[in-house]
């Protein structure tokens, strides 16, 4: 027990002293921000902090390799900056990758890197964010992913199927077949840049209705990427007209396999806009570090049978039942912990696809609602949660 | 569950491993834009890798205990082998014709190879395989997006090509990788059985086509039907490798006819058979014996007597008779989802459960011509 | 756009209460996108449309327009001819599907449907390969260079014609210098007869086919007078035992296997008769593995057996057969009526010598045979008191007085087979005797036995007597009609379809042998006598020298030259007649890959001073052209094919509305009549005219001329003659199709209309039977009329034939039924046998190079090794071997497999030497020969034609193997 203790202790202590969340600042400016891309001067204005993304460990997906490539995963850091003006916001996201992965046409095993920011609908209530991980019902967040891709094409995402022809099968080897290439390549984008709404992980739902206005850029500089998003500072999905508002950033390597789940991720990370006063409670939520006591946590995890269901440590048995939680420590905020420990059913992930583990499924459905298999632990005492909160915060990998 | 299941049943004595299915569904569905390399439908020799090579060692497809186990997603060059071209235009400069790629891997590559010792007790047959269109599918399960769904009418699986952000986490997931990733759209895509040839009255492409005449076509609710009969009635259409756990809706009648083995010397063994018991188990099941029985019963009493309803249905007199396909339901369906339906291009193999008129069906022709495809 | 409302929004509105008003007055507030929430896949999924519309318009796109779908068949000699509905966008086609339109014969019987197969199904995507011959091309380089020019329509007739126009009137040369031959590529009623029409009206050598391809079934022939005999394949249905002797229907008769394995089901016996273990073999019920080339051994072991157990029906045989023939002991002649009767008439001493007798057992004298070709009494009908002895031997006094000893074919037949018991045999056969009296009891004694014969036994270079035995197992059996038989490949008549390709006999076709012309084309005794050791020759020929052989084969070959002896003879051929023409023009056939040896192309080039080709894709024939025409390929045209009996459907080709052309493709009736009026024309000229009427012999010609000035008015029957007695007009593929339907009476009353109704085809009439009826509703089999009706066959014995006393014959030790062995030398060195059966993959060198098919293969030439054998000699899957013997080499991928036997390596053939590491096809190592029986010739019903013109031979390559260096 002690040994145990000891190294809990250690793990913490890095923890802590690495990973301290950053306030990200938007520095405004009176520039043009419609459409800006990586390499534009206006980035000389911007701030940089360095954020922590860890792997996404809460769900596993079922891809072999890939999960034995990313056993092991540690953390990495990438340098975030942002600028707003009257009506848009923009951020440059800097990360080390020493390969550069992009989809290829012709490649049926290779995956992009990329990377993608969240914002939440609705940041009104700091105590009940969206779930990290693409929101959760009833707390819609928008996600714009931005990756490098080479000629990928919509399926008839322009009613037009008469490019499904065989281009083999014109009778025509000249001119005709030249000009039907032409044709097919001008469907073609090179550009993955996608924009979502999801409640969830299941929900996700591409925005196709041309309601998204934002714009992103990403390019391989030196030995890492560096990519851009602007979007307005309201549209349809959000309103970022805030002191303080909580972004996430996502980054995928497609050398590890990454993609969807397979990334790597930041908490919620709040952007103060620079001039604008306010939000402090939402502050304090993204940048909380509970004050319990983080062994005596993990013996009340222990005593309360939560690895029974949950993979809380590498060594626990892996996560069927209920979500990983592994890095929990990583990417949630002490107000989000607290919550699903308490009333676990206020949100459910629902990434996990039921008919998966159809002996373990972590959730029920009830009226159409979502009810979570695990009890609420709104009996324990105060201290106990807060314990278990701090327990929990410590949860994450390190960095690389 | 969907409403209704379509099924497939065929044949495995009647197979002879010529490939006209996979042709047919090659330029019905997969001789364009990114699918150029998929095999909807193959055709492999048994025993051998198969297609994508090993494909029964890649996981997926579920334990016991109802989980999903974890995959592999095959490689293009070593597991699918690159769909190579040929430089046709310098056969006229007097060139040779040679491949772009050196060919190292396709979906036929085993072709007739077969095992045992040549020639005492070698023996090969063919194993067709489409999707199954499982009742439980590996790759829907594996979508974290949910974005592969059966249809309610008629348990078809799809992908739907919207949602699909092209993980491929549906590939690991499905036991018989029979659902593929196509590169141009970066979206998964599978064999959608030919739903919109079934639903206009044309069986799937590769079932039609077959010159084999070994794939049943029809609704497993129809107790009219030859797939209702082949596996509720005479229960001699099995799964293949239900051990996965998918509950797949294409059954195979197993194969009982090899021909007699040889001793040492040359000598025939009465009453042998080359067909390794314990593999036709592990392929279809303990269910195999049973089957194996009725057929060779029924066989027996086909040659004694004359008679033999399951004789009659597996010889399959008229090749329309093969399909029932319910015309009439599908008509219904799409009037309640409030789409226009389609006017069937094909009246002969509409007849179904909801279906009664059979062959002799007055269906309304349009004025200009009927075209297959409904534009809503 | 799909927009899903979340159902959990929907219901929060609800609850909440909120008017449509405050939902409005928010607007921006509420995602115009709304996050779709799906609980499961396998429910009521709510976003099913975009998927569904997308495929199903993808659907609607290659289906295009009912009306613009096209009708189709693929006639490149596969001859399952299998009709096909073909689907159109906008003038390019998509794809085909089968018609499956073919009526129920027979309810208890399974219908024809749907025929076709792996290559037919893919022929839309070869035609628009980049292979494809677009425009007229003429040679700018060295042959094979791979330099051209395209030039116009009228540039290319002009040259060709100017050649041949040139080749005609030249003193030195004549029509008899010009070869102008349609290859089995283009083997229908409608298309073929513009070549054939073009070829008969100049008087130009063309070659059988089937000789040269090594497809005649000359074995047949001589027992029934007839090669193409056997069932519609719905018969197979119907048998007790079907047996597949050196056939594998799965693979190469592939729209008609479903019959055998149905007929499986229904209770039949099936049982395969190969050295390799294929898809048919793969259900049988007895495979039997023999070894390469002895079938004609084991079919004397056979009969050995049928004879030894007395499970022969001796009453048929006494009726139907020439088995109760009387032979001199001595002589091994046949007894005939000049033997016995003396006549000065010398046609009545013709017909004589077709007059035969039996002992008769009723007053113990001999009979005098009725039905006998050159007996006046047409019918085998026996009078009541003349009962045909089988066996026994007596001394009768010929018309000389002398004593003559005799016996019976039977007896002769009976010692032969003495020879070949099981236990003497089974070295050679690698057939254990048990398996060879189980297969004589499967043969013999159940109602129904068909035995069909595949192709490859005729490629042995005794495949002729392989044949010939198995129809004499059959002859012994009773097998005809309803009780079996021969199955070779049965043929339906049609006629009048002389009208497209003949002209009333004004001109006749300048045949020469197909397997003899090849031969002297290619320089094959050069290679003959480079692979043959004495030895080899010794063990096939029976005993004969290979010094003597070739001294024998010269002297026959040189009384063939140009035509040779045959035009001198009273009583029909004698000899195989050959020509060197030096000037070409070549359809459809891809010579360069087909031919055996590797001195073929040399010489064919060396020959030629123009060599003109006509394709719809780039062979290795075309490679070497001097010039170049774009033909259409199956779906661009309009075409009639009839299955040669497989079916007695005929199929129409018609090509889609509105089709968009390939290049300047153009039909060969339009080709061809193009090329006629370039001729007239050019013979019309001032300079010209004065020798355009070109001499030819009065049997080519019967004015004694061809006359080149009405050459197009000729060919499109408009000039006067014509006109005068009304023939239909000719002029393109379509006009061709209308013909064909108003002249051939088998097609009676079909027109095109009434076909496109049908799903693009007709059922031929009862006339189209030969042998027996064509019944509506029963599958037809050969000689039914024979069995039932007495009619004789078309043997000079009338019957069938067990006994042919030709000298040639006699001295082969071959007069009846007998084993020889194959000249494939067995040498230590190249211990094994190269078979290259007939493809799955291609018809012959059709679809080769399908990209689509390739894939389905190896992408290169793989050919099956013994997976045991292959590993003692270091070779893995894959890995690239060399195929060598003291001929040449060729290099293939290895396929190791337990299906090639460790004495053989299997090669699908009709691969382009194009395909080949270094350009080398397989043909390098394959040696060529002529067989002595077959080029026996002027004996009965044995005389050269369309029906006995011998076998190119492909199995008799003996060869080493390694892993390749290269």
């Amino acid at each position: 027990m002690k040994k145990l203790v000891n190294t809990l202790v250690t793990a913490s202590v890095i923890a802590t002293a690495v990973a301290a969340s950053s306030v990200i600042t938007a520095v405004k400016v009176n520039a043009n921000l419609d459409k800006v891309s990586y390499n534009y001067d206006v980035w000389e204005n911007a701030k940089m902090t360095e954020v922590t993304l860890y792997p996404q460990t809460t769900i596993k997906f079922n891809d072999k390799e890939a999960n034995n490539i990313n056993q092991d995963a540690k953390a990495i850091t990438a340098e975030i900056g942002a600028l707003y003006n009257g009506s848009k916001i923009a951020f440059i996201v800097k990360w080390a990758d020493g390969t550069k992965n992009i989809t290829t046409g012709n490649c049926i095993d290779r995956y992009a890197d990329g990377f993608a920011m969240q914002f939440a609908s609705d940041a009104s209530n700091p105590k009940q964010l969206p779930y990290i991980g693409m929101g959760s019902d009833g707390r819609p967040v928008v996600v714009h992913l931005q990756k490098e891709a080479f000629g990928t094409y919509e399926p008839n995402g322009y009613g037009n199927v008469a490019h499904q022809v065989n281009p083999n099968q014109t009778d025509l080897f000249g001119k005709d077949l030249a000009n039907f290439n032409k044709k097919v390549k001008a469907l073609a984008t090179n550009d993955y840049e996608r924009s979502f709404v999801a409640e969830g992980f299941r929900s996700t739902t591409e925005i196709k209705d041309g309601s998204n206005t934002s714009y992103a850029r990403i390019g391989y500089v030196g030995k890492g990427w560096e990519g851009t998003l602007s979007r307005p500072l309201k549209d349809a999905y959000v309103d970022l007209n805030a002191a303080v508002i909580p972004v996430a950033l996502a980054i995928w390597d497609g050398g590890k396999l990454g993609r969807n789940g397979l990334k790597y991720l930041t908490g919620w990370t709040a952007v103060k806009l620079e001039g604008k006063t306010g939000s402090e409670e939402l502050l304090a939520s993204l940048t909380e570090k509970s004050k319990g006591d983080a062994a005596k946590g993990k013996e009340a995890a222990m005593n309360n049978g939560c690895t029974g269901c949950h993979q809380m440590e590498a060594q626990d048995a892996e996560n069927l039942m209920g979500p990983g939680l592994k890095n929990i420590g990583g990417y949630a905020t002490a107000d989000y912990l607290r919550e699903s420990l308490v009333a676990p059913s206020a949100v459910v992930v629902p990434g996990y696809n039921r008919n998966a583990h159809s002996s373990f499924p972590w959730y029920n459905l009830e009226d159409g609602k979502r009810v979570s298999t695990m009890p609420g632990f709104d009996y324990l005492e105060q201290s106990d949660i807060e314990d278990i909160v701090a327990y929990l915060q410590t949860l994450k990998a390190e960095v690389k | 569950m969907s409403k209704r299941q379509l099924a497939m049943v065929m044949d495995l004595n009647k197979c002879i491993g010529c490939q006209t299915c996979t042709v047919a569904c090659k330029t019905q569905w997969t001789n364009r834009n990114g699918r150029e390399y998929m095999y909807w439908n193959n055709v492999e020799t048994y025993p051998g890798t198969g297609y994508p090579k090993n494909w029964m060692e890649l996981g997926g497809g579920f334990d016991a205990a109802g989980d999903l186990q974890p995959g592999v997603i095959p490689n293009l060059e070593a597991d699918y082998g690159v769909p190579w071209d040929y430089n046709y235009d310098a056969l006229q400069g007097g060139a040779s014709f040679e491949p772009n790629v050196e060919p190292t891997w396709g979906p036929n590559w085993d072709e007739d190879e077969g095992a045992g010792a040549f020639p005492q007790d070698n023996y090969f047959f063919y194993l067709p395989r489409i999707c199954n269109h499982c009742t439980n599918p590996g790759c829907l399960s594996a979508c974290p997006r949910d974005a592969i769904f059966k249809r309610e009418q008629d348990g078809v699986v799809l992908v739907d090509l919207d949602r699909c952000q092209g993980y491929r986490y549906c590939i690991a997931g499905c036991p018989y990788k029979k659902i593929y990733f196509n590169p141009k759209i970066s979206k998964s895509e599978k064999c959608i059985l030919c739903f919109p040839r079934v639903e206009q009255g044309l069986p799937p492409a590769c079932a039609q086509q077959c010159v084999g005449r070994i794939r049943f076509v029809g609704f497993l609710d129809d107790e009219e039907s030859q797939v209702y009969k082949l596996v509720h009635k005479y229960k001699v259409a099995l799964g293949l490798r239900s051990d996965y756990g998918t509950q797949p809706n294409v059954y195979y009648v197993p194969p009982t006819e090899s021909p007699v083995k040889f001793d040492a010397d040359g000598k025939i063994i009465p009453d042998s058979g080359r067909l390794p018991i314990e593999e036709l188990e592990k392929l279809f099941g303990p269910e195999v014996h049973g089957a194996i029985k009725t057929l060779k019963d029924e066989m027996k009493k086909r040659k004694e007597t004359g008679e033999s309803e399951l004789m009659d249905i597996l010889i399959a007199y008229q090749h329309s008779d093969m399909f029932r396909l319910d015309n009439n339901y599908y008509q219904q369906v799409a009037r309640e989802n409030g789409q226009n339906p389609l006017a069937p291009v094909d009246t002969r193999y509409a007849a179904g459960k909801y279906t009664k008129a059979g062959h002799e069906m007055n269906f309304f022709h349009g004025g200009h011509g009927h075209t297959a495809g409904g534009h809503h | 756009m799909t927009k899903v409302m979340n159902n959990k929004r929907r219901n929060f509105l609800k609850v909440s209460g909120m008017t449509a008003a405050l939902v409005a007055s928010q607007g921006s507030l509420f995602a115009k996108t709304d996050a779709m929430s799906i609980e499961n896949g396998k429910n009521e999924y709510p976003n099913t449309n975009y998927t569904e519309d997308m495929y199903r318009n993808e659907f609607s796109f290659t289906y295009g327009k009912k009306e613009e779908h096209g009708f189709a068949y693929h006639c490149v000699n596969c001859q399952g001819n299998c009709a096909w509905e073909v689907w159109s966008h906008n003038g390019v086609i998509t794809r085909e599907n089968q018609s499956a339109r073919y009526p129920i014969i027979n309810a208890k019987i399974p219908d024809f449907n749907p025929r076709g197969c792996n290559k037919g199904v893919q022929h839309s995507q070869t035609m628009y390969q980049k292979d494809r011959i677009l425009y007229p091309m003429v040679r700018t380089g060295e042959r094979g260079e791979g330099k051209w020019k395209r030039v116009s329509w009228d540039e290319a007739a002009e040259k060709i014609c100017q050649n041949i126009f040139d080749t005609l009137t030249d003193p030195e040369r004549g029509p008899d210098k010009l070869m102008v031959h349609a290859g089995t590529g283009l083997l229908t009623e409608g298309r073929r007869g513009s070549v054939l029409r073009f070829s008969t009206q100049l008087g130009a050598n063309r070659i059988y086919p089937s000789s040269y391809l090594g497809d005649m079934f000359s074995g047949a022939a001589i027992a029934y007078g007839e090669g193409n005999l056997g069932c519609t394949w719905d018969f197979m249905y119907t048998v007790d035992t079907a047996v597949m002797w050196g056939g594998n229907p799965s693979v190469s008769r592939i729209p008609d296997a479903h019959f055998v394995w149905e007929g499986k089901y229904n209770g039949a016996k099936v049982i395969v008769i190969t050295p390799e273990f294929n898809a048919t073999a793969k259900s049988a019920d007895l495979w039997i593995p023999i070894k390469a080339g002895s079938d004609n051994i084991l079919a004397m072991s056979v009969i050995h057996q049928i004879l030894e157990h007395k499970m022969y029906k001796p009453e048929f045989a006494k009726l139907y057969t020439d088995l109760p023939f009387l032979v001199d002991v001595k002589t091994q002649k046949m007894i005939r009526r000049n033997d016995l009767e003396h006549t000065e008439d010398k046609e009545l001493h013709h017909k004589w010598d077709e007059q035969f007798y039996c002992m008769n057992e009723t007053d113990g004298k001999p009979f005098l045979m009725p039905g006998t070709e050159g007996h006046d009494t047409r019918t085998l009908r026996l009078p009541k008191d003349v009962k045909p002895t089988l066996e026994g031997s007596w001394t009768i006094t010929d018309v000389h007085g002398h004593e003559r000893e005799v016996t019976t074919v039977f007896e002769m037949l009976k010692k032969s087979a003495a020879k070949f018991a099981p236990e003497a045999t089974k070295d050679i056969t690698g057939v254990h005797p048990e398996t060879v009296t189980q297969l004589a009891k499967d043969i013999a004694l159940p109602k129904v036995v068909e035995i069909t014969t595949g192709f490859s036994l005729n490629k042995y270079f005794n495949g002729m007597m392989t044949i010939w035995n198995v129809a004499s197992i059959c002859g012994l059996t009773g097998r005809m009609g309803p009780y079996g038989g021969l199955n070779t490949e049965n043929e339906f008549q049609l006629s009048g379809l002389g009208a497209l390709s003949g002209f009333s006999g004004k001109y006749n076709p300048r045949f020469g042998s197909g397997f003899v012309g090849e031969f002297m084309n290619g320089n094959g005794m050069k290679t003959f006598d480079e692979y043959f050791t004495d030895e080899d020759v010794k063990r096939a020929q029976n005993g004969m020298s290979k010094k003597e052989y070739m001294a024998v084969l010269s002297e026959m070959l040189e009384a063939g030259k140009n035509g040779g002896d045959n035009l001198t003879s009273e009583h029909g051929n004698v000899v195989k007649p050959w020509w060197l023409p030096t000037t070409a023009l070549i359809v459809a056939d891809s010579t360069f890959r087909r031919n055996k040896g590797n001195e073929y192309r040399k010489a064919f080039l060396g020959r030629m001073d123009f060599y003109a080709y006509v394709d719809y894709r780039m062979s290795e024939a075309a490679q070497y052209a001097d010039v170049l025409l774009p033909a259409k390929s199956h779906y661009e045209v309009y075409d009639l094919r009839t299955s040669p009996g497989y079916h007695r459907f005929t199929n129409l080709a018609q090509p889609v509305a509105n089709i968009k052309n390939v290049g300047e493709a153009m039909d060969e009736w339009s080709m061809f009549t193009l090329l006629a009026k370039k001729l007239e024309e050019i013979a019309n000229r001032p300079e010209n005219v004065g020798q355009a009427k070109v001499k030819d012999d009065v049997r080519y010609a019967r004015p004694g001329y061809h006359d080149l000035t009405i050459f197009h008015k000729e060919y499109t029957n408009t000039d006067e003659e014509s006109e005068g007695e009304g023939e239909v007009y000719l002029g393109t593929d379509k006009m061709a199709v209308q013909a064909a339907l108003e002249k051939c009476e088998q097609y009676e009353p079909w027109t095109m209309e009434k076909m496109y109704k049908m799903g693009g085809f007709l059922l031929i009439n009862e006339k189209a039977a030969q042998t027996s009826p064509l019944y509506s509703d029963k599958p037809y089999n050969s000689n039914e009329n024979h069995l039932y009706k007495f009619q004789p066959l078309h043997t000079m014995s009338g019957r069938q034939t067990f006994y042919v006393d030709h000298e040639m014959y006699i001295r082969m030790g071959a007069a009846t039924n007998t084993g020889m062995e194959g000249i494939r030398p067995q040498r230590k060195e190249y211990p094994y046998v190269l078979m290259t059966p007939h493809a799955r993959w291609s018809i012959h060198s059709n679809y080769k190079t399908s990209r689509t098919l390739l894939r389905l293969q190896r992408g290169v030439p793989a050919i099956q090794i013994n997976r045991v054998v292959a590993e003692t000699k270091g070779i893995e899957d894959g890995d690239t071997i060399r195929v060598f013997n003291n001929l040449g080499e060729f290099y293939a991928m290895a396929k190791l497999s337990s299906s090639a036997p460790a004495d053989g390596l299997v090669l699908e053939h009709g691969w382009e030497p194009y395909m080949y590491k270094f350009n080398k096809g397989h043909n390098e190592v394959v040696p060529t020969s002529l067989n002595l029986l077959e080029m026996a010739d002027g004996w009965g019903h044995l005389k050269f034609g369309g029906l006995w013109d011998g076998n190119q031979y492909a199995y008799d390559g003996a060869v080493n193997y390694e892993k390749a260096k290269v």
